[in-house]
């Protein structure tokens, strides 16, 4: 079985899928990057206008495993605001292919994903 | 080290090289357990400097009258206590052997090409520059040689060695390429410019350092030695002919510069797992085509791991 260790940084503005388990490391940070262009006329659109208009939720996909967080997922690193980062566009998929609840689109303006294990 | 000379007639018969004929009459063996076997060898007998292509410095017996021709693909040509001029490459080397070994003077390849069996350098001097060197089996520099390899390329289908007593290998920005199914890279703590993995069932000991580039071409390679980690300071290129893989022990890849480094991916790669261990403020970026497969782990312990919205997949 494969493994996914994150203890620095990962910018992600792409999926992570792992034969295994994934674990942000309690000094790991994943940073989900969002589109430049987006980046420049975000705040000129509702969050919901701009999870739709987006599209390229980033996904983190445990195939077989589990995915272990006690880092952060952190779109204030990728340069937002808090609640209004692009780390609302993170998918956290478990190992039966459910999203996370609480992270996901729905989840406006994520900023941390903290002490999380599942 | 027992020696021991083979003289053959054989004229009008040209040695394919890379038939491993030579283990018809006992491999050479770098550990003295056998003894090394020099075919239809020609001795290197000048006291001064002088040139390869001059028959007056070759002979038949070491230390014995020069006249000799010229060694060409039957021959071993021998560098041993009984000629320690230098010796200047003024013409390309096509012989069934390099051996070096007693010599205390410097060969200087002299942009000429080296094409042969087997090579072994165990003393002198060896400055190579501007050519290629291509073995069809082992290469090995050990004893108490300084090489300074080519610029261009080490082309190896046998055995790679570097077991130094006091020697040293300096890569002159050159490559090195394992080429040959089932080619070994035996050579511990060395440091290379470039390595080029292009074999299947490829192999690597123990740990090595690459400064600037790691092309996985094709095959595959795994590690012998649980050490056996390419500790990567340059790029890498993964190919999509680099997929062919043993299903344990593939070896590591360590980005551990303090600069950017860069995964340049092709389509259908498969890379070895990957440990991404730089100083914070360093970051491995990602290029090429998507995805990004590692076979068994991605590890970033420090650093920056940049996907470039190239997606990532770890495990087959």
């Amino acid at each position: 079985m494969s493994i996914t260790i994150i203890n620095g940084t990962l910018l992600l503005d792409s999926d992570l899928a792992c034969n295994g388990d994934i674990e942000i490391t309690t000094s790991g940070k994943v940073i989900p990057v969002p589109d430049p262009d987006l980046m420049k006329t975000f705040y000129s659109y509702e969050t919901n206008k701009y999870i739709t208009a987006n599209g390229g939720s980033r996904k983190i996909t445990s195939t077989t495993g589990n995915v272990l967080i006690n880092g952060i997922i952190d779109g204030i690193g990728a340069g937002f605001e808090s609640n209004r980062g692009p780390g609302c566009n993170s998918l956290l998929t478990d190992s039966s292919g459910n999203i996370l609840s609480g992270y996901g689109a729905t989840h406006a303006g994520l900023g941390h994903i903290s002490q999380y294990s599942g | 080290m027992a020696i021991v000379s083979y003289n053959f007639a054989l004229d009008g018969f040209q040695y394919p090289i890379n038939t491993g004929w030579l283990s018809t009459f006992g491999e050479i063996d770098f550990d003295g357990e056998e003894p090394v076997v020099l075919i239809n060898p020609r001795y290197w007998i000048s006291g001064s400097p002088s040139n390869w292509a001059n028959s007056a410095n070759w002979s038949e017996t070491s230390g014995g009258p020069g006249g000799a021709t010229i060694p060409t693909p039957r021959n071993v040509a021998v560098f041993d206590t009984s000629g320690l001029g230098s010796c200047t490459m003024d013409a390309s080397a096509f012989v069934y052997g390099i051996y070096v070994n007693g010599y205390s003077g410097t060969i200087s390849q002299n942009n000429k090409d080296i094409v042969c069996s087997f090579a072994s350098f165990f003393s002198g001097t060896f400055e190579g520059d501007g050519s290629n060197i291509s073995t069809a089996t082992d290469f090995a520099v050990g004893g108490t040689c300084d090489f300074t390899s080519t610029d261009g390329t080490v082309s190896c289908d046998g055995t790679f060695l570097f077991a130094p007593s006091t020697g040293t290998f300096y890569h002159n920005n050159g490559a090195v390429s394992l080429d040959g199914t089932g080619a070994y890279l035996n050579a511990p703590n060395i440091t290379l410019s470039k390595l080029q993995l292009n074999a299947s069932q490829a192999r690597i000991n123990r740990a090595l350092t690459v400064e600037d580039q790691l092309h996985l071409q094709r095959g595959g390679c795994r590690k012998i030695q649980p050490d056996a980690t390419v500790h990567l300071k340059g790029d890498l290129y993964s190919g999509s002919n680099y997929n062919q893989w043993s299903i344990f022990n593939d070896f590591p890849i360590e980005f551990d510069s303090t600069t950017k480094q860069t995964i340049f991916n092709q389509n259908g790669s498969v890379t070895p797992s990957v440990l991404v261990n730089k100083t914070v403020s360093d970051q491995v970026i990602l290029e090429g085509r998507s995805p990004f497969v590692i076979k068994d782990e991605l590890r970033i312990q420090d650093g920056t791991f940049n996907s470039n919205g190239i997606n990532l997949q770890v495990g087959l």
